[in-house]
């Protein structure tokens, strides 16, 4: 059951430490022009990136306390942004899931 | 700060992508050496049964043997499914030896080092004799540092180009986006690492600093480096009177309980070592160098009178020392944490990258416009491929030797672990020798080399041990499965890099209408 849990909240840490690298990612004028061909980002993405990247912190410490969380967390940042930027090149489309309502 | 960058990067790059590569690999050192050293492939984790018998069995049973003046037992973990021990003996024989927990049964003697006594020492010491290797590593780490802190300061836009990789430019842009991207995005990790690389060892560089200076005594080497009270080390002589001692297992579970109780979490001990054996002065250390569940390692130790069976010491390190087994531990990753494990993997394989990257954009950036190559972009080159894809290869040569060579090879007089290690440094220099005379297309060589023997070694696996990969995973046996997988993996990704490597050869021919000189210069 708690090994169930961890897988979890895990899995909830990584994907909210991605959801950051791609919200920081698109509040970039070149990158969101390159997503959804408008001129300028909305101001609550970045917001919205590092309101995800806390969020992720607050996964990490949860799931294994505060020492473990200062290697997951940064960790966890640095392979979602390694993805995003990859995705940025290979895969834009993918990214269009991430405009969601920030578009308007 | 920019030519301070360039030529640090110039001069330490090969060896820093030596101390990566290998740091990268004892990131699974375990499971590497259960894949190397087929009779330690034990299905399941067990704790030893009856401890004493254990002891008593390695210390007395054997009647070939005299009595024994000292045991360790490294018990087995997670990662590690046997146990280790090292028995010294009145007559001043000294033994390891691997045994399954449960039954004490011997394992067959290691014909291979694997990884945690070829790709771990290389990592920090690069299996040179003498102190020079724990120089070059220092100073490689101390390069790692000083590159770190000039690569921020000569980063126009560290924050602009955050997420950015544009292959499709050209290979000096790519190759610097790579770079930057690899570096930036993993830099907390790669300071993280070579800081708490150089403060694990901080004793030691100190040992090296204190002997490099004239008329230094070793007495005195001991004294500066190790603290006053021996990082908690109890000793006392053998009084030469033999006495009965008491039983261990109760006071392993003393131990954990006292540990348990000061960090509010269950606590295994994981060491065990016996002194003056079977003396009215025997003692007992009892440690738990591995916490499972801290970053801390090789913390705690408490001293047990083997006599009486009272605690002659229970150490806990001050603050300064806590702090430095805390990097330590951040190090090591010698904790539980599989997800933790894995991001070690990426970013110990990011900052490889980021090395070989910084290299290509070098070259890239002093090929002449006409397509012209001065003599040290030749053989720095060469030099580069033989130092990154041709290390890669020389370990894949390394994996494959170590399934192709029989259990009882021996070559003049080289025993067969050593014969690996061999088989590994002689395809090494042939990769460089290689690059050198063919440094063109060396890396596409290279990454045919790097398919092939990675095949290879998945296959060899299954032949020779029978435990492919249907079978490690039905059985759930995940160590050799994950070494077979990344294998594969790698196989992969030398497919797609050949083909990339070939189709910009291609796409250079056609724009430059076949002048093929100019082209070639463009693809590495």
């Amino acid at each position: 059951m708690t090994s169930l849990v961890d897988l979890i909240v895990f899995c909830l840490a990584a994907i909210t430490a991605l959801m950051a690298c791609a919200f920081l990612a698109l509040s970039q004028p070149r990158h969101w022009r390159a997503i959804t061909g408008a001129n300028h980002a909305p101001k609550s993405l970045r917001l919205a990136g590092w309101g995800s990247a806390a969020l992720s912190l607050v996964f990490c410490i949860l799931r294994d306390g505060g020492s473990f969380a200062a290697l997951l967390w940064p960790l966890l940042l640095a392979s979602g942004a390694l993805t995003i930027a990859m995705a940025l090149t290979y895969r834009p489309a993918w990214l269009k899931i991430f405009v969601w309502r920030f578009s308007d | 700060m920019g030519w301070v960058h360039t030529w640090a990067g110039v001069i330490f790059g090969a060896l820093m992508f030596t101390v990566f590569w290998m740091g990268t690999l004892t990131v699974f050192d375990k499971e590497i050496d259960r894949w190397m050293q087929p009779e330690t492939r034990l299905q399941s984790l067990e704790r030893p049964v009856d401890i004493d018998a254990l002891v008593e069995r390695l210390a007395l049973n054997d009647p070939a043997q005299s009595d024994a003046t000292y045991v360790y037992i490294g018990l087995p973990n997670e990662r590690m499914r046997h146990a280790r021990t090292f028995v010294s003996r009145v007559n001043g024989d000294a033994d390891w030896a691997r045994l399954t927990p449960a039954t004490g049964a011997h394992l067959a003697e290691p014909v291979s080092h694997g990884a945690s006594d070829f790709f771990f020492p290389m990592h920090f010491r690069l299996l040179i004799p003498g102190n020079l290797g724990w120089w070059l590593v220092m100073v490689a780490a101390l390069g790692m540092i000083l590159l770190i802190v000039t690569g921020v300061i000569i980063h126009r836009k560290i924050f602009a180009e955050f997420f950015t990789f544009r292959p499709k430019k050209k290979l000096r842009r790519s190759s610097l986006d790579l770079h930057n991207l690899s570096g930036v995005v993993f830099l907390p990790f790669h300071f993280m690492i070579a800081f708490s690389g150089l403060m694990t060892f901080s004793g030691q560089y100190g040992a090296l600093f204190w002997e490099a200076l004239p008329g230094t005594k070793a007495a005195e080497v001991a004294e500066f480096v190790y603290e006053a009270d021996n990082y908690g080390w109890y000793e006392r002589d053998a009084v030469g009177q033999s006495a009965a001692m008491v039983s261990i297992a109760p006071l392993l579970r003393e131990a954990e309980t006292i540990w348990s109780r000061r960090y509010s979490q269950k606590a295994v001990a994981d060491t065990l070592y016996i002194i003056n054996y079977g003396d009215v002065a025997a003692y007992m250390m009892v440690k738990r160098l591995y916490p499972k569940r801290r970053t801390e390692m090789d913390q705690d130790s408490i001293a047990f009178d083997l006599a009486t069976g009272e605690i002659l010491k229970d150490y806990a390190p001050g603050p300064v020392r806590r702090a430095q087994r805390w990097l330590s531990g951040l190090h090591f990753i010698q904790f539980e944490h599989w997800p933790l494990r894995w991001l070690y993997f990426i970013g110990g394989l990011a900052g490889c990258v980021m090395i070989a990257t910084g290299f290509l954009f070098w070259m890239r950036a002093r090929i002449g416009r006409d397509g012209t190559e001065p003599f040290k972009v030749r053989m720095i080159r060469g030099l580069t491929a033989g130092a990154t894809t041709g290390m890669i290869v020389a370990t894949g040569a390394f994996l494959v030797a170590n399934r192709i060579l029989p259990r009882e090879a021996e070559w003049s007089g080289i025993a067969r672990a050593d014969l690996e290690v061999w088989f590994f440094f002689a395809v090494w220099i042939g990769t460089l020798l290689h690059a050198g005379l063919r440094n063109k297309s060396a890396w596409t060589d290279h990454a045919a080399a790097i398919g092939a023997l990675a095949v290879s070694a998945v296959i060899l696996n299954g032949v020779t041990t029978g435990d492919h990969l249907v079978s490690t995973i039905g059985n759930g046996h995940w160590a050799v499965a994950g070494v077979d997988l990344v294998l594969l993996a790698t196989a992969l990704i030398s497919i797609v890099a050949i083909a990339r490597l070939r189709k910009t050869e291609r796409l250079y021919y056609n724009r430059q209408g076949g002048r093929p000189q100019r082209e070639a210069a463009q693809l590495s």
